[in-house]
């Protein structure tokens, strides 16, 4: 090819290296010398060892990766921060309106109305700060994670809430599934989901959950499957795991949690997915990848 | 006759006070659920004595029924039987994309932003009351 075209030509390709038989980046270059009548006589070549350039420029990439994902990560966020706290402003500033409009006598009444409309503000930045915090450096856990025990931690914690409801969880293979994972995110994780299928609990039904640990496809799968009132999918569309969303007004709480369980999962390449029947209950298929640092 | 759907029990409840101070206070409704706010305009539908509204005021952000469905399924109903009534949408989006999809239908008028200020809210019942 290069040599019938006759022209000069670079290209990079592994070349093995004898002393150690690793295979390490070269950059090739040749040049063909011609006569006085333009025919080839011979090629002058070099290999120069890029090895550490390449690597570095993999390293780039994948940083570059990283970064535009977080762009888009704190775009959507302040976007849907922007949004949440518009509605209690808004609120607000009607408020302050009818507080002018209205006759002295009918004015208190609407003093509870200003005070749960700061709390709302309030609630809303205490959800911002919490996922703010996420964002930053998390200490990963120097030991293998037994997940069963922080499934067996987690109950611990919602085991009056159990009590009261007369829930009864079941938990299978909780044994040898083990990750290397950041130990706080972890138990938020747990905490947001089983806290989820206790809290939407079917109206006629005892609680039952069902906390499944396997591994698949690469994947740690926690499968957390409940017999609540369930969601109907087609009116959540996709925006169950979006920030300061609930799925209904009546359950308590600030709207974060799945969303907070997504940004856990994917800033580490796991995914959460969701399958719910108001007829049956839910089940969220929680997918979670070893922690690995992506520059070593 | 002004109907105004909204998930915000507070907010309707500041404008229908502020309704109460004018003499506009029977051409007014508030409705905090998309469902129930089907069934009134059933209701004012089937009925000669119901006016059906002029102006519908929709929250596009509520929790279970959406906006968007209320409007679809609007559409499907009565759109066709009163052509005058108009929906217009209420919105506290900050990005202009999220509402350009409801747009679309044909009896979206337009948005307001959050808060409707009361002075706008009269001027509307009050055409409406005309």
């Amino acid at each position: 090819m290069a040599l019938n075209s006759e022209k000069p030509c670079e290209m990079e390709y592994r070349l093995k290296r004898f002393s150690d038989q690793s295979y390490r980046w070269h950059q090739v270059r040749s040049v063909p010398m011609k006569n006085e009548e333009g025919q080839v006589m011979y090629w002058i070549g070099s290999a120069t060892d890029v090895h550490e350039r390449r690597t570095h420029e993999a390293q780039v990439a994948v940083k570059t990766q990283q970064l535009n994902r977080i762009n888009q990560y704190l775009d959507d966020l302040v976007h849907s921060t922007a949004h949440d706290m518009r509605v209690p402003v808004a609120r607000l500033q009607l408020l302050v309106d009818a507080f002018s409009e209205l006759p002295p006598g009918e004015r208190e009444s609407l003093l509870p109305k200003f005070s749960r409309s700061v709390q709302h503000l309030d609630s809303t930045l205490r959800g911002l700060v919490q996922v703010i915090e996420l964002q930053g450096v998390s200490k990963l856990s120097d030991h293998r994670i037994q997940l069963g025990k922080v499934v067996e931690d987690v109950l611990e914690r919602y085991q009056k809430t159990i009590m009261e409801a007369g829930a009864s969880v079941h938990v299978h293979n909780p044994q040898n599934c083990e990750i290397t994972y950041v130990r706080a995110h972890l138990y938020t994780i747990l905490d947001n989901v089983l806290g989820n299928a206790l809290k939407h609990r079917h109206p006629h039904k005892k609680p039952q959950v069902h906390i499944n640990l396997r591994e698949e496809e690469g994947y740690l799968l926690i499968s957390v499957q409940d017999n609540g009132r369930g969601i109907d999918m087609r009116q959540q569309d996709n925006h169950l795991f979006k920030p300061f969303h609930r799925i209904n007004k009546q359950a308590e709480g600030l709207g974060m949690g799945l969303y907070v369980v997504k940004t856990i999962l994917e800033k580490n390449g796991g995914y959460a997915e969701v399958k719910s029947d108001p007829e049956t209950g839910t089940v969220f298929n929680l997918y979670l990848k070893e922690y690995s640092d992506p520059l070593k | 006759m002004v109907l105004m759907v909204d998930d915000d029990d507070d907010a309707l409840e500041i404008y229908s006070m502020l309704v109460k101070q004018t003499k506009f206070a029977d051409y007014f409704t508030t409705i905090n659920d998309p469902l129930k706010a089907l069934g009134f305009l059933e209701k004012c539908h089937q009925t000669i004595t119901e006016r059906f509204p002029r102006y519908i005021l929709l929250d596009l952000n509520m929790p279970g029924f959406s906006g968007v469905e209320f409007v679809e399924k609007y559409e499907e109903s009565y759109l066709s039987d009163h052509q005058q009534t108009e929906i217009i949408i209420l919105t506290s989006s900050v990005r202009e994309k999220d509402n350009e999809k409801v747009l679309s239908f044909d009896s979206v008028a337009h948005f307001i932003s959050k808060p409707l200020s009361k002075d706008k809210l009269i001027s509307l019942i009050a055409e409406s009351a005309a």
